[in-house]
């Protein structure tokens, strides 16, 4: 029977010493990553602990790190992964504190998503409304989420910000807010969904989406929260002006004008001006102010019909 | 040794348990939900096809029942499916108010697929993660009470003391600590009893743990012989976690096709009108006929062929099952048909229990597939169960509530507590011993052999001799793992204990019963006897045996007759 190595990252409750265990596994023909850490707990270990339940990529208890990325275990095929790394490696996922083994602490994952009101606050009436299949396609799929916390694992904003409301939260606050039957509704994103570190703290890096093992593709449900929130001029948020004003800047001069951008994003408040008072000083004594009126680029007459056919599909004026 | 306590207790948070939990919570301030894993990770979570009730103009709920009670072949308690079926409608509005986005018609209103062995298409769904819908809206709308949530707790006992259930000693995954939580009423919701079984679609924390529980609190386990086979579980490798994944009956409801290796469609040999609709357990048996007359695959399989309804209503209506069929099996069911075989799928059986989830003992209550009712008889319709936690679960927690609201706090001693720690620290300080992976495939590889699709007197009595010896063998299992905190080894340990219990029960009902009926097909008794078998089996623990008894069925609605289709 051939073998296929497992580099098993170990940690004990109390300390932080985490250290890797290499275990050797029989290699079965279509076995799965789970496969093998059942495998050794079974059989080698009993003292391997790791979440596991349905096995079939429904219960999302099973997200773990697989040679660096967040993946479920059940259904990461072996032989896939022997195609690019000679053993596997199954670590916990990033971003969490490790309990035990390869068993994160999830506390804070379920704190984010509690964060959006993540339920169904019902209209008035006594709502069976219909809902037509155009209505069920601006889900988009985000109600595919399992909630297994991989995106959390992978993104790179939550990596250095633990207070980033994160990829699967924002997904599923994008699904009530779309949600005709929600009483909420778009006014979810007045506050909670622009909070501080909301839709605008998302890099849009894509690795929410590229890990997600349900192709929820969270990294999409921020993007269309952010448009909505521009488009409606939402909760009088940095992001949103950001947006508008860049989108502005470009569509008239083909650049951003960078000396007011400041002014425009904080909506002219006296308080952030006077923060950014030392900087500009800063700026004109190393002559690197940026002019206030900016020239339009060369070619810009080619930008300004660009946006016109944009605004134009869009139905917008 | 902290004391917690709580007016409702609910064990299990799936959707049964959610479900109680909600209701209760209306008039009850302190319910609390233990799970052994985050509620989302139940196994309602994995349920695919769909939950049935009579909600267009011209389908009735009367209809739904006789369907059910005929599918029960004549052993359900037809007050309790008049129940089920009267209050489906009402129970599924509720759901999407709560926000479960079921699949629409063109005109908006909830889709309805056809399902087995029902007479109108009645099948309410979500694509094909109907269970995922359900569950994940409960929890949503958990999140807006004050409901207390115990996550990755275990519980080892139900205490009783002075003829109630008093509460339950809970272990706690995370610190090792045991704990007596005083309840006034407690809910078991805890589940079925797959991982009883070698091949079966449930999940690994399936193992019975209410069912057992109930049992040694001195109450009865009834009808555990009838064990579900669904027919189209993934056919794999022994060793695999693939082999048993499920198949949802909806590929058959959206038109998919069974044949066997001489590409026949054969279910029109034993169900000519309903054909791949017939009832789970006729469609099973069907299959496992073919496999053992040689028109089987080799290895033992027949195939799903889904390649005429086309890719496009694949991807739209079974996306979840074809992701299953790509990344399991390297399968893509659009052009290739799908290797299936049965395997257990859900327990029939479970807590003896009437319509408002109470049971015999006093403070205790039961819903879900952990509890028999008996909406399901010998045999349950595809989408009765999700139906059966909704309706009943949400019957449950008013029930609960209505006792809460009358019971006091109950005063009990630490004899349960000291029991169970005592218990725990022989385990954990034996340092040598069997593996319980051994005791645990042993086990179950008996009951797949033994108490199949087929049964009969010798290979059943031989298949209960190795289940107790496994029983027997597991009083020298070692855990492991000596650890006090996250030892998961100690889980697997005490779960093993709760499956050999329900194994040994479902035996002992399984030989008594010498008839044939729904699920429980006898080949020394094919026929179905109504004159003696048309009752209920109740398992009682007596000292350390199951001893059974019988009680009768309520066939108030529909005269029992041949269950052919």
């Amino acid at each position: 029977m051939s073998k296929v190595k497992f580099t098993v990252s170990r940690k004990e409750p109390a300390g932080d010493q985490q250290r890797d265990v290499t275990y050797e596994v029989d290699l079965v023909e279509g076995m799965t990553v789970l496969d093998g850490l059942t495998q050794i707990k079974d059989w080698q270990d009993n003292t391997l602990s790791y979440r596991s339940s349905c096995r079939s990529a429904i219960c999302g208890s099973c997200a773990v790190q697989i040679n660096g990325h967040s993946k479920l275990a059940c259904k990461t095929q072996v032989s896939k992964e022997l195609e690019k790394c000679d053993e596997i490696r199954v670590a916990p996922l990033g971003n969490f504190p490790v309990l035990k083994d390869l068993v994160a602490d999830l506390e804070p994952f379920w704190k984010q998503v509690k964060s959006v009101t993540p339920w169904l606050v019902e209209k008035d009436e006594d709502d069976s409304a219909p809902l037509t299949e155009k209505q069920m396609e601006r889900f988009q799929g985000v109600e595919d989420c399992i909630l297994c916390g991989a995106c959390y694992g992978q993104c790179t904003s939550y990596s250095v910000e633990k207070n980033f409301i994160g990829p699967a939260a924002l997904a599923k606050g994008y699904r009530f807010t779309v949600d005709p039957k929600d009483a909420i509704g778009h006014e979810r994103l007045d506050k909670g969904l622009q909070a501080d570190k909301g839709i605008w703290s998302c890099a849009r890096c894509y690795f929410c989406s590229e890990v997600c093992p349900k192709v929820v593709q969270p990294a999409r449900a921020i993007g269309r929260l952010q448009q909505l929130a521009v488009d409606e001029d939402r909760g009088d948020s940095e992001g949103t002006r950001y947006a508008r004003a860049l989108n502005h800047d470009i569509a008239s001069i083909g650049r951003v004008n960078e000396a007011t951008l400041p002014l425009r994003v904080s909506n002219f408040n006296p308080l952030k001006i006077k923060e950014m008072i030392p900087l500009g000083i800063s700026l004109l004594l190393k002559g690197k102010m940026p002019s206030p009126l900016p020239r339009s680029i060369k070619g810009i007459h080619d930008i300004r019909n660009i946006f016109k056919r944009l605004r134009d599909s869009r139905g917008e004026k | 040794m902290h004391s917690f306590s709580h007016d409702i207790l609910v064990i299990g948070g799936g959707l049964a348990g959610l479900r109680t939990a909600i209701e209760a919570s209306k008039s009850c301030s302190s319910v609390a939900v233990i799970s052994k894993v985050h509620p989302l990770r139940s196994h309602s979570v994995a349920a695919q096809g769909g939950i049935n009730a009579a909600i267009m103009a011209d389908d009735r709920w009367e209809d739904h029942a006789f369907d059910t009670v005929k599918g029960s072949d004549y052993l359900a308690d037809q007050d309790a499916v008049a129940v089920m079926c009267r209050e489906a409608p009402e129970n599924i509005h509720e759901m999407d108010r709560m926000g479960a986005l079921f699949s629409r018609t063109p005109d908006g209103r909830i889709a309805q697929r056809p399902f087995g062995g029902q007479g109108a298409a009645r099948t309410c769904y979500a694509a094909d993660r109907t269970g995922h819908a359900l569950l994940h809206s409960l929890w949503e709308q958990v999140n807006r009470r004050a409901i207390k949530l115990y996550t990755e707790w275990f519980v080892t006992s139900l205490v009783v003391e002075n003829g109630r259930c008093q509460g339950a000693i809970v272990y706690d995954w995370a610190t090792g600590d045991l704990h007596h939580i005083s309840a006034k009423a407690v809910v078991l919701a805890t589940g079925g009893y797959g991982r009883v079984f070698k091949r079966t679609t449930n999940a690994l924390i399936n193992t019975g743990d209410g069912m057992s529980l109930a049992y040694h609190a001195g109450v009865a386990l009834k009808d555990m012989e009838f064990v579900q086979f669904h027919p189209t579980t993934v056919y794999g490798s022994n060793v695999l976690l693939t082999e048993g994944i499920l198949i949802t009956e909806g590929a058959r409801g959206e038109g998919g096709h069974l044949v066997n290796n001489l590409g026949e469609r054969f279910m029109a040999k034993y169900a000519p009108s309903k054909m791949e609709l017939a009832p789970r357990d006729i469609v099973a048996r069907s299959i496992a006929t073919e496999i053992l007359e040689g028109r089987g695959f080799p290895g033992g399989y027949v195939k799903l062929d889904l390649r005429h309804i086309g890719d496009a209503t694949i991807r739209h209506k079974l996306p979840q099952i074809r992701q299953i069929c790509i990344e399991f099996l390297g399968v893509d069911p659009s052009t290739e048909p799908i290797p299936i075989q049965p395997g257990h799928h859900y327990s029939m059986g479970g807590i003896d229990t009437d319509a408002d989830g109470a049971t015999t003992l006093p403070g205790l209550f039961t819903a879900g597939e952990c509890a028999c009712v008996s909406v399901h008889g010998a045999n349950r319709l595809g989408g009765n169960s999700l139906l059966d936690t909704i309706v009943f679960g949400r019957r449950t927690g008013r029930k609960a509530a209505e006792y809460a609201a009358q019971a006091d706090l109950p005063v009990s001693s630490t004899d349960q507590l000291r029991q169970d720690t005592h218990k725990i620290d022989a385990l954990l300080a034996r340092t040598k011993g069997i593996l319980s992976a051994d005791v645990r495939t042993e086990s179950a590889i008996a009951m797949s052999d033994h108490f199949g699709v087929f049964r009969k007197k010798d290979v059943m009595e031989a298949g209960f001799k190795k289940v107790m010896e496994q029983k027997e063998r597991f009083n020298q299992v070692v855990v492991g793992d000596t650890a006090r905190r996250y030892n998961s080894a100690l889980l697997s340990v005490l779960e093993l204990e709760m499956c050999l219990q329900s194994a040994e029960v479902i035996a002992v009902s399984a030989m008594a019963r010498e008839e044939s009926r729904g699920a429980h097909c006898r080949t020394d008794f094919p026929e179905r006897n109504d004159q003696q078998w048309l009752k209920h089996t109740l398992a009682w623990q007596v000292i350390d045996k199951p001893r059974l008894d019988y009680k009768p069925v309520d066939v108030s609605m529909f005269e029992p007759r041949k269950r052919e289709y």
